[in-house]
C-alpha cells in the first residue's frame, strides 16, 4: 500500500496554542471544499457522522455550532449502534477509533454511499479509510489510501492530493 | 551624366525592373511575414503566460487553502523551468506575498505588486523590456488569492532580431540569385532587340535593303523579326519604284528644261496677283530684250502697255485663257502672247513668240493686196468704157446694111463684147465687195425682190414660173448693197440655168426674218449640179455647166460676200432636177 501524507501547517498554530483535535475539526471545513458529493446527497444540511470518539464528536459539534460548511448548517452525530450507520445519509464519517470490531465493513458502506470517511490517525490508513490525520510535532498531516480513493464515492479534487508527499 | 531612364540600355533596364520587382516583392512579403510572426509570437507568448499564470492559479489553490507556504512555494518555483519568467509570485486574499519567485537573472526592478492597491483585477501590461500578467485564483467562485508574473521580453526580441537577420540573409541570397538569373534571362529579350538595333544599323549605314533578321520563334519577337523583314520588303520595293519613278521625272524634267530652254518660242510663268515674273527661258529675255539676271525684278509692266495689261489679265479671268494677243513692243517688234491660267494656281503659263517677221509680211500683203483691188477695180472700170464705145460701134454697123456675112461677125463681136463686160462687171463687183465698208441699214425685201426680179435679163426669164414668199415682220438690218448681190446672182443663176428639156419651169424664192437672221432660199427645177462639181462650185472662174457663157466669178463672188457679211451658204442640188441655195445673213438690228 502506497501512503501519500499531505502536511500542512496549522494555521496560526504557534500562536494560539490550538489543540489538535480543534485542528482536525477546522480542517473538516477546509477538505469539503475540494470535495464533490453524489447528487443524491441530502443538500438542507451538512452531517457529520462521528465513530467511536465521544470527545471528537463534541469537539466537532462546539466547532460547527455556529459555523456553516458549503453555505449548510452542520449536523454532527456520534454513532454508536450497528443499527445506525446500516443506511448511512451523511457527507463525513470521521472513524475516532480505527481498533474497533468491524470497522472495515463500516468504512466500506460509508465509501459506497458517497460520505468522505476520515481517519482520526494514521493507522486508520490500514483500516482503508480515505483520508487520514497525521501527527507529526508541530505539524498535522494527513494521508489518502489510493485504493480507498477508487472506491469511496466521494470526489476529491486533484488541488487537494497534489499537497501529499511520498511518506 | 545624364541618368534618364529612357538612356538606360535595354539590357539593364530589364535588369533594374527585375531587380526592382524582387526587392519589392520580398520587402513586402518579408516585412509581411515579419509582422505576421511577431504578433504571433507576441500573442503566443500572452497566451503561453496566461495558461501558465492559470495553471499555477490552480495548484495554488490548496496551498492557500490550507496556508501551506511551502507547498506554495515548491509550486512557483516549478517556473524555473521557464527562463522568461523573471519573476513569479503568490498572493493571498489580501495581497500579501504568500510564495515567490525570482530568477537569478532578474534585475529585480519591479515591485511585484503594490499592496495598497486593493483593486487589483486581472491585466496584462506590456512595457519595452517587460510583460506583466496578473491573475485572480478562483475556486469554486472563491477568490484565494493572485498569481502575479514578470516576463522577460528579452528572449522574445533575440528572437525577433534572429527572425530579421534570418530574413535580411535571406533576402540578400535572393537577391543575389535573382540577379544571376535576371542577367541571365534578360538576354532573351534583349538579344533579339539588340540583334534588331544592329541590324537596323548596318541598313542605315549600307543603305543595304536586301539584309534580313532571321526569324528564330513565333513569340512576339518573333512576330515583330517577321513584321520588320516584310517592311524592309516593302521599303525594297518603294525604293525601287522610287528610282523608277525618280528617273522617269529626271528624263521628264530633263526633256522639260530641253524644251524650255531650246525652245524657238519664250516660256514664261507670271504671278497674277503681283504680276510679277516667276520663270522664263532664255528666248523670252531674247525675244523682249530683257537680262535673264534681273529675272526677280521683271513685271507684267515690262513688256505690256496699261491698256495691253487690262485686256490681257481681263480675258485670262474671263476666259481662263488667252491666244495670239499681238502687242507692239517698243516700236518695231510684234509679240504674240498666248497663255492659260493653272488650276488651283494663281499663275499664268504662257509662251510668246517674235512675230515681227510674219506681222511685216502680213501688213506688206495688206498693202499689196489693196494695189491690187485698187488696179483691178481701176482697170475694170477704164476697160468698161472703150467696151461700151465699141458695142455702139458696132450698133451702128448694123444700120449700114451689111451683108448678111458681115451681120453675123458683128454679132459675134457684140456677144463677146458682152461676155466681156459682164466679166468686167464681176470683176468690178468683187473689188468693191473687198475695199468698201458695210453699210448697215434697214431692208425692204418686197422692194429688193422687186428690184432684183427687174434686173434679170429679158433673154432668160422665157416662160418661168417664178414665186415669192416673203415674210419679213421682223425689222432686218443689213448691208443692202451686198445682200443685193447674192439675192441677183442666185437669181440670174436659177433662171439662166433651166432645162430646155422641162415642160413647166419654175423658181421659188421664200424669205424670212427674225431677230437673229435672214433666211433666203432659191430652189429652181432646172438642169441642177453633179456632185463632183458642187465641191468646187465656189471656185473662182469655175463653170459647172458646159452651156455657160458666164464669167466664172458669180457663186464665187455670192460666197465671198457670204463670208463678208458673217453668213452661211448651202447647197443641196440634183442633175435633172433642180438645185437649192440656202443663205443665212445674220441680223444687224442691235447696231
Amino acid at each position: 500500500m502506497i501512503f501519500f501524507t499531505l502536511i500542512i501547517t496549522l494555521i496560526n498554530k504557534s500562536q494560539a496554542q490550538v489543540d489538535d483535535s480543534q485542528l482536525k475539526s477546522v480542517l473538516i471545513e477546509r477538505f469539503s471544499r475540494f470535495m464533490e458529493w453524489p447528487e443524491n446527497m441530502i443538500d438542507s444540511v451538512f452531517v457529520i457522522e462521528v465513530l467511536d470518539n465521544k470527545e471528537m464528536y463534541e469537539i466537532i459539534k462546539k466547532t460547527y455550532a455556529n459555523r456553516k460548511i458549503n453555505n449548510l448548517p452542520v449536523q454532527v452525530t456520534l454513532l454508536s449502534s450497528q443499527k445506525e450507520y446500516d443506511h448511512p445519509m451523511c457527507h463525513v464519517l470521521y472513524v475516532g477509533n480505527c481498533y474497533r470490531e468491524n470497522s472495515t465493513s463500516i468504512i466500506e458502506i460509508y465509501q459506497q454511499s458517497g460520505a468522505l470517511v476520515l481517519g482520526h490517525e494514521d493507522r486508520c490508513l490500514e483500516n482503508g479509510v480515505t483520508l487520514a490525520f497525521i501527527s507529526d510535532g508541530k505539524k498535522v498531516v494527513f494521508g489518502y489510501d489510493e485504493l480507498a480513493l477508487k472506491r469511496n464515492k466521494v470526489s476529491i479534487s486533484y488541488k487537494l492530493l497534489q499537497l501529499a508527499k511520498n511518506q | 551624366m545624364n541618368l534618364n531612364f529612357y538612356n538606360i540600355s535595354i539590357r539593364n533596364k530589364l535588369i533594374i525592373v527585375i531587380q526592382l520587382v524582387t526587392i519589392t516583392a520580398l520587402l513586402v512579403s518579408f516585412l509581411s511575414y515579419f509582422i505576421f510572426t511577431s504578433e504571433r509570437d507576441k500573442q503566443n507568448l500572452i497566451n503561453r503566460m496566461e495558461i501558465t499564470a492559470k495553471l499555477v492559479g490552480e495548484y495554488a489553490v490548496s496551498p492557500l487553502v490550507f496556508g501551506d507556504a511551502e507547498g506554495g512555494t515548491e509550486i512557483i518555483t516549478r517556473l524555473k523551468s521557464m527562463p522568461e519568467i523573471e519573476e513569479a509570485y503568490i498572493l493571498d486574499d489580501d495581497k500579501d506575498i504568500f510564495a515567490s519567485y525570482v530568477n537569478d537573472s532578474s534585475s529585480h526592478e519591479y515591485h511585484p505588486f503594490n499592496p495598497n492597491n486593493s483593486r487589483v483585477e486581472d491585466l496584462s501590461i506590456w512595457d519595452d523590456a517587460y510583460f506583466h500578467i496578473l491573475q485572480k485564483i478562483t475556486y469554486k467562485g472563491d477568490d484565494y488569492g493572485s498569481i502575479y508574473l514578470v516576463v522577460s521580453l528579452r528572449p522574445f526580441k533575440e528572437r525577433l532580431i534572429n527572425d530579421l537577420r534570418v530574413l535580411f540573409i535571406n533576402m540578400l541570397l535572393i537577391i543575389g540569385i535573382s540577379w544571376v538569373l535576371s542577367v541571365i534571362i534578360q538576354q532573351y529579350i534583349s538579344k533579339p532587340i539588340k540583334k534588331l538595333v544592329k541590324t537596323t544599323n548596318e541598313i542605315v549605314q549600307e543603305g543595304n535593303y536586301d539584309i534580313r533578321v532571321k526569324n528564330q520563334g513565333t513569340d512576339e519577337i518573333g512576330q515583330l523579326y517577321a513584321s520588320y523583314n516584310k517592311m524592309l520588303e516593302r521599303i525594297k520595293l518603294e525604293k525601287e519604284q522610287q528610282q523608277k519613278y525618280s528617273k522617269a521625272l529626271e528624263v521628264s524634267e530633263r526633256n522639260y528644261r530641253t524644251i524650255f530652254e531650246n525652245s524657238i518660242v519664250g516660256i514664261f510663268n507670271i504671278d497674277i496677283k503681283s504680276g510679277k515674273l516667276l520663270q522664263a527661258n532664255e528666248r523670252f529675255y531674247e525675244i523682249l530684250k530683257l537680262d535673264p539676271s534681273r529675272l526677280e525684278q521683271y513685271t507684267i509692266d515690262q513688256f505690256l502697255s496699261k491698256k495691253e495689261r487690262v485686256i490681257f489679265l481681263k480675258t485670262i479671268e474671263r476666259e481662263g485663257q488667252i491666244e495670239n494677243f499681238e502687242i507692239n513692243h517698243k516700236g518695231d517688234i510684234w509679240i504674240s502672247f498666248s497663255g492659260k491660267r493653272i488650276k488651283g494656281q494663281n499663275s499664268i503659263d504662257g509662251v510668246i513668240q517674235d512675230i515681227t517677221d510674219r506681222k511685216k509680211n502680213y501688213l506688206e500683203l495688206k498693202k499689196v493686196n489693196f494695189e491690187l483691188d485698187n488696179f483691178v477695180y481701176h482697170a475694170s472700170h477704164d476697160l468698161r468704157s472703150p467696151l461700151r464705145s465699141i458695142l455702139g460701134l458696132t450698133n451702128l454697123l448694123k444700120h449700114d446694111k451689111p451683108s448678111e456675112n458681115g451681120i453675123e461677125l458683128i454679132q459675134r463681136i457684140e456677144n463677146s463684147i458682152l461676155r466681156l463686160d459682164n466679166l468686167v462687171t464681176d470683176l468690178l463687183t468683187f473689188s468693191k465687195n473687198s475695199r468698201t465698208k458695210r453699210d448697215i441699214e434697214e431692208i425692204d425685201f418686197k422692194a429688193l425682190m422687186e428690184e432684183s426680179l427687174e434686173g434679170v435679163p429679158y433673154e432668160y426669164k422665157g416662160d418661168i414660173e417664178v414665186s415669192v414668199e416673203i415674210n419679213d415682220k421682223n425689222i432686218f438690218k443689213g448691208d443692202k448693197t451686198r445682200i443685193s448681190v447674192i439675192i441677183n446672182n442666185l437669181l440670174v443663176n436659177a433662171h439662166k440655168y433651166q432645162s430646155s428639156k422641162r415642160d413647166k419651169k419654175h423658181i421659188h424664192i421664200k424669205i424670212k426674218t427674225n431677230k437673229k437672221d435672214m433666211q433666203f432660199i432659191i430652189s429652181d427645177n432646172g438642169e441642177g449640179i453633179s456632185e463632183e462639181n458642187q465641191e468646187r462650185i465656189f471656185d473662182m472662174f469655175y463653170r459647172a455647166s458646159e452651156s455657160s457663157d458666164g464669167s466664172g466669178l458669180g457663186l464665187y463672188i455670192v460666197k465671198n460676200v457670204v463670208d463678208t457679211l458673217g453668213g452661211r451658204i448651202y447647197l443641196t442640188s440634183t442633175v435633172d432636177k433642180g438645185t437649192t441655195f440656202e443663205v443665212i445673213i445674220p441680223n444687224n438690228q442691235s447696231i
